[in-house]
């Protein structure tokens, strides 16, 4: 994975701004990691523009696309090509170890205190609006209702409240079909016998 | 939940076989398929009444006739496919389901469908 293009020296003086000295930390597989370096994080093959990301100097998470020096980032990301000699390999670390070491007061990321920010719960809102259509007005828009207060609970950082709202609107959902499920085969029995009596 | 591809394996053969269904019958001259509980319980449309015959219309091409039996339905498949198209790329686009996901646009929407539930049943249609 270690590959970096040919053209080493040319960049070098562009990234050396942020890296070694600035660290990142990121989440990827809904796991939380670092401190990283610019050219630690591109090692990740998920790394990319819609990694969460943060890094001192930062309020709150952001995606790595909208980091002020995402065009540095980015624009450095190692293109696959000939592989390098194992020797850069071997400075390149050696070069970064120290680095790593030296940083021991390791901030926990201050805004989120469980130290990952998750996935935002599902809002249920495709299957809340099916069951509305299919089936019963008013649970329907029960699960409506709940769907709506996922995304704003979420943006305000109350994950554990956006799951629950998140699970609520599930269950509706789930209450509604179940009611339509009871109420289908009845109701074609209830025709057909009353068509042929 | 955890494992989604045989979920979407067996949604899709589901929509499949009920596609053929509505595509064959016409839910207005058969007493087989399920009459809105709504209705028979209120004598009140609810949004969704008259769906099935505005999908058994759709699936033959007949697109005034669908827009006739449920206006609200219409307008609601693309927005339904969008959703669905979000859910499958979340992880690529996470912005364009943040968007469709949002609490002011869960909101809108479902004023919509009640202000469409007033309306219909006010109007008739």
């Amino acid at each position: 994975m270690w590959a970096r293009h040919d053209s080493l020296s040319h960049d070098r003086p562009a990234f050396t701004r942020q890296s070694p000295f600035m660290q990142y930390w990121i989440v990827i597989n809904n796991e939380q990691r670092g401190p990283f370096t610019t050219d630690q994080l591109r090692i990740f093959p998920e790394f990319g523009p819609s990694t969460p990301i943060w890094r001192r100097g930062l309020a709150d998470w952001t995606t790595a696309g909208q980091l002020p020096e995402a065009a540095e980032i980015f624009g450095h990301r190692p293109v696959a090509g000939p592989a390098p000699s194992p020797v850069v390999e071997i400075q390149e670390v050696r070069q970064d170890s120290p680095v790593m070491a030296a940083s021991t007061p390791r901030p926990a990321p201050a805004p989120d205190p469980s130290g990952e920010r998750p996935e935002m719960p599902p809002t249920y809102l495709l299957w809340a609006i099916l069951s509305t259509i299919c089936c019963c007005l008013v649970t329907g828009i029960v699960a409506c209702y709940y769907a709506s207060k996922v995304s704003p609970l979420f943006n305000r950082g109350d994950f554990e409240g956006a799951r629950k709202a998140s699970e609520k609107a599930g269950w509706w959902v789930v209450i509604t079909f179940v009611a339509g499920l009871i109420w289908t085969p009845f109701y074609t029995l209830y025709t057909l016998l009353s068509a042929s009596v | 939940m955890t494992s989604p591809r045989p979920l979407y394996i067996i949604g899709v053969a589901v929509a499949a076989v009920l596609a053929a269904v509505y595509f064959m019958f016409d839910p207005a001259g058969s007493g087989w398929f399920p009459r809105c509980p709504f209705l028979t319980l209120t004598g009140l449309q609810c949004p969704g009444c008259g769906s099935q015959r505005a999908i058994h219309a759709l699936l033959r091409g007949d697109i005034a006739g669908a827009w006739r039996l449920n206006a609200l339905l219409l307008i609601e498949l693309p927005f339904m496919g969008l959703l669905a198209v979000a859910w499958i790329m979340r992880r690529r686009r996470p912005r364009l389901r943040a968007i469709l996901n949002s609490g002011p646009l869960i909101l809108t929407v479902t004023t919509i469908i009640i202000i469409w539930t007033i309306v219909r049943n006010i109007a008739h249609i």
